[in-house]
């Protein structure tokens, strides 16, 4: 299946796995520990991601082509190792802006409705 | 993150058990994930060791846990539904009959107690009955619904898994806490009855997803006959286990309620093999 030929709306809302996951891989390729790491410091800490739910949520992304593999190379940062990269395609981006777009919304109808919390308001 | 700590005992035996764990995905996913699952979690342990030590370790394992429980189910309802036309008879007929053998280790541990083929002979009744009651819920899951479907799953599931990591958790804690504990012999009596327990642990989970799967069919009906099988094959012994906890002496009431059990058990996976109905008959 063409990434051309999906359709992006059936993909809309997106779980919080997928959303994040996207986000991670939006500024460049990532590797899979490197995309735990960054969805945590991204949510701070309210989105923990084990192997499991990070392995079981690529391999649906990759199925339905909204990420694919690059290469397996070591992380300079790290140890010699080498890791599976994987990088968001085209469909992945236009989804990832569509549900990003939607979210926005949703927020300005907080603040059109005054219920967006105000920076400092802990209550 | 230190070569060093990569070497560190409790970072090699949790990867270990993380790879022991990963046997329990569908295996195509396996195949394709593991290799990369455990680079990760291998990731995760330095991580977490370097900056919070064993309890940062301790922590991890929890959230790791939680992670591979919800992610194994997810996998295996999401095959559940790409097989779903694709039922095998012969599939089911192997789960029940595995739930047999499965019932008769059961009844045969009793005869074992307290002698070194307890253990193993508790293990092998786990891997049976566990894959017997994966059969059980895919031929019956569908007619009664979320709970009694995912308990059953979950406890077939989470028992085996308890067995294997409870008493490495269990060890590795004494070691760390206590070095010198294994000196006098009542602590090691202590520790030798702390990792039974711990294995014993696993069965107590299987049985309980089998009691409130039993639950649900006492009211729904989902088998042919005999629905009251379920509910008798998981309650017994849990009762009895948390009682061992407080008393040591057995009593008679523990081997009757457990051989009812076990012939229970038997009976389900009999039903279970022979109950291949003409429309699962017609989809293969």
């Amino acid at each position: 299946m063409t990434e051309t030929s999906q359709n992006p709306d059936k993909f809309l809302p997106l779980t919080p796995a997928v959303f994040n996951i996207l986000l991670a891989l939006a500024d460049g390729e990532k590797h899979g520990y490197r995309i735990m790491q960054e969805v945590q410091e991204n949510t701070k800490g309210r989105v923990l991601m084990g192997p499991g739910t990070l392995y079981g949520s690529i391999k649906r992304m990759l199925e339905a082509e909204l990420i694919e593999e690059s290469d397996e190379k070591p992380d300079p940062a790290m140890d010699n190792q080498r890791r599976r990269y994987y990088r968001i395609t085209n469909l992945g981006k236009r989804i990832f802006t569509m549900e990003a777009e939607r979210l926005e919304e949703q927020v300005r109808v907080l603040r059109r409705k005054n219920l967006f919390p105000k920076v400092g308001d802990t209550s | 993150m230190t070569n060093q700590s990569a070497e560190h005992p409790i970072i090699v035996l949790s990867i270990k058990a993380y790879s022991l764990l990963l046997n329990a995905y569908p295996t195509k996913f396996r195949e394709e994930f593991s290799k990369h699952m455990i680079q990760a979690f291998r990731d995760c342990c330095l991580q977490a060791f370097d900056a919070k030590g064993f309890k940062g370790i301790l922590v991890l394992w929890v959230a790791t846990f939680l992670d591979f429980i919800q992610s194994v189910i997810s996998e295996y309802l999401q095959k559940e539904v790409q097989m779903k036309t694709e039922l095998k008879v012969e599939d089911i007929r192997l789960s029940g009959r595995a739930l047999v053998f499965g019932g008769m280790c059961f009844m045969l541990a009793l005869g074992t107690l307290g002698s070194m083929l307890l253990l193993p002979i508790i293990f092998f009744f786990l891997l049976l009955t566990s894959a017997g009651l994966v059969g059980v819920s895919k031929r019956y899951g569908e007619k009664v619904g979320w709970f009694g479907k995912n308990t059953l799953v979950f406890g077939a599931i989470l028992g085996p898994i308890v067995s294997i990591i409870g008493p490495i958790i269990v060890i590795n804690l004494v070691q760390t806490l206590g070095g010198n504990a294994f000196v006098s012999d009542e602590v090691e009596n202590t520790l030798e009855r702390l990792i039974v327990m711990a294995f014993l642990a696993g069965p107590v989970i299987l049985f309980i997803g089998l009691t409130l799967f039993g639950i649900v069919a006492l009211s729904i009906k989902p088998l042919p006959r005999w629905n009251i099988l379920p509910l008798i094959s998981g309650i017994g012994f849990p009762f009895f286990f948390f009682g061992l906890l407080t008393f040591s002496d057995l009593n008679q009431f523990f081997y009757l309620i457990c051989i009812v059990q076990g012939v229970a058990l038997t009976l389900l996976g009999y039903m279970l093999e022979n109950d291949i109905s003409e429309e699962i008959i017609a989809q293969t």
